[in-house]
């Protein structure tokens, strides 16, 4: 049985309204953490003042295994995208010796960065 | 986008998830992955490591791991990224945690001689062969833990990226921010691994003079401080580390030698040069 047009333009219609029902949802929620506090800014640099949130390196942190991390601090929240099929999933062991494989070169872009690389 | 970020070998651990459920689970898998490298390969505590001693023996699989990776890192660069500087890196001061360095201490007499003696290391699956060497892996551990953490995460919960003391592993597309807070940054997308190696950071002062942890395995003393910072991106973390790491040894020679290396280099006077398609 074919779908009638009616049928599908009931179809792109619902469609339409998920889609706005789950944009909804995420300024709603982006809203509600910013109101209470759990929103701290695109990036969060960890500054002098930011690290009085956070414990600092200290010669324990080194010595001592560390507890379980508890979130310290959602740096940003946002409604996720669906997961690509396959993107994601790449070999269970990391493969130091790829050195033949050149990486593409990395983009410039005018996202918000959410994660640093000031050296170590 | 959920992260969560805390500190854990001496550096800022951060671990960010499309997925805000996975965020907490993929913060206790990267844990558990840094409290087994702890275990295995530190030099400030009683770690597999440190009961190390020359000759034959067995090792446990997170160890032989680090050791594996860290020879490949060597035999990759020819030893510009020297597994086996353990005993140089006490003598130019950096002999206990980095939170517990003095502000300055006395000259050693010791330090200063040309070292490489990491072709004399063998690993045969878990049998090590180790001369009368100290062993540090810590510049090519972290990255490699932060490889391994993506990965699991990754095959769990999608795309993720790691960051350990900014040495960084991206399962999928991520906007990353690369350079020192003290010079010209930028934001780029990153899949694979980036690293930054800074003469900046873990700075010490020996005998009155300025000391930092990249040794230039020539020498058995701090690289000469060209760069300010090199970032490289490649097909994995390690790989990015052992070649950023290799070109701040190299000092002016660096570009030349990253050849078509994405990289981005960054001089005493803030210069900018970039190699290998990183974007100008």
């Amino acid at each position: 049985v074919q779908p009638t047009t009616a049928t599908t333009s009931r179809v792109a219609a619902r469609d339409r309204l998920r889609r706005r029902t789950r944009w909804l949802s995420s300024v709603t929620t982006l809203a509600t953490l910013a109101a209470t506090g759990a929103v701290t800014g695109l990036l969060a640099r960890p500054t002098a003042a930011a690290a009085g949130a956070e414990p600092v390196p200290t010669a324990a942190a080194e010595l001592e295994p560390a507890p379980l991390p508890q979130p310290l601090r959602t740096v940003y929240v946002r409604q996720s995208e669906p997961r690509r099929q396959g993107q994601a999933v790449r070999q269970q062991q990391p493969a130091p010796r790829r050195t033949a494989v050149r990486a593409p070169a990395p983009r410039r872009t005018s996202a918000p960065a959410v994660i640093t690389s000031s050296g170590s | 986008v959920t992260g969560v970020r805390w500190w854990a070998l001496g550096c800022e651990v951060h671990v960010v998830t499309r997925d805000p459920a996975a965020a907490t689970t993929a913060a206790q898998v990267l844990q558990h992955r840094l409290e087994e490298l702890d275990a295995a390969c530190s030099r400030f505590r009683d770690s597999e490591l440190t009961r190390l001693r020359p000759g034959r023996q067995r090792v446990g699989p997170v160890l032989a791991g680090a050791i594996r990776v860290a020879l490949d890192a060597a035999h990759t660069t020819r030893g510009l990224v020297d597994p086996t500087l353990g005993a140089a890196m006490r003598e130019v001061g950096y002999d206990r945690t980095f939170s517990e360095l003095p502000t300055d201490a006395p000259e050693s007499d010791r330090a200063g001689r040309p070292q490489g003696r990491w072709l004399d290391v063998s690993l045969d699956g878990d049998v090590l062969d180790l001369p009368d060497v100290e062993l540090d892996l810590g510049a090519t551990a972290k990255a490699w833990a932060a490889d391994c953490a993506a990965e699991e995460i990754g095959a769990r919960f999608g795309d993720v990226v790691v960051s350990l003391g900014g040495d960084v592993a991206a399962i999928g597309a991520w906007p990353v921010e690369v350079g020192d807070p003290g010079e010209p940054t930028e934001v780029v997308e990153v899949s694979g691994g980036l690293a930054t190696s800074s003469t900046l950071r873990r700075t010490w002062r020996r005998g009155g003079r300025h000391q930092h942890h990249l040794l230039d395995p020539r020498s058995g003393l701090p690289a000469r401080p060209h760069w300010r910072t090199v970032t490289v991106a490649a097909t994995t973390c390690v790989e990015a580390n052992t070649a950023s790491t290799a070109a701040v040894v190299l000092g002016p020679e660096a570009p030349a030698w990253l050849g078509d290396r994405p990289a981005r280099l960054v001089d005493q006077e803030q210069s900018l040069t970039t190699t290998g398609g990183w974007p100008r």
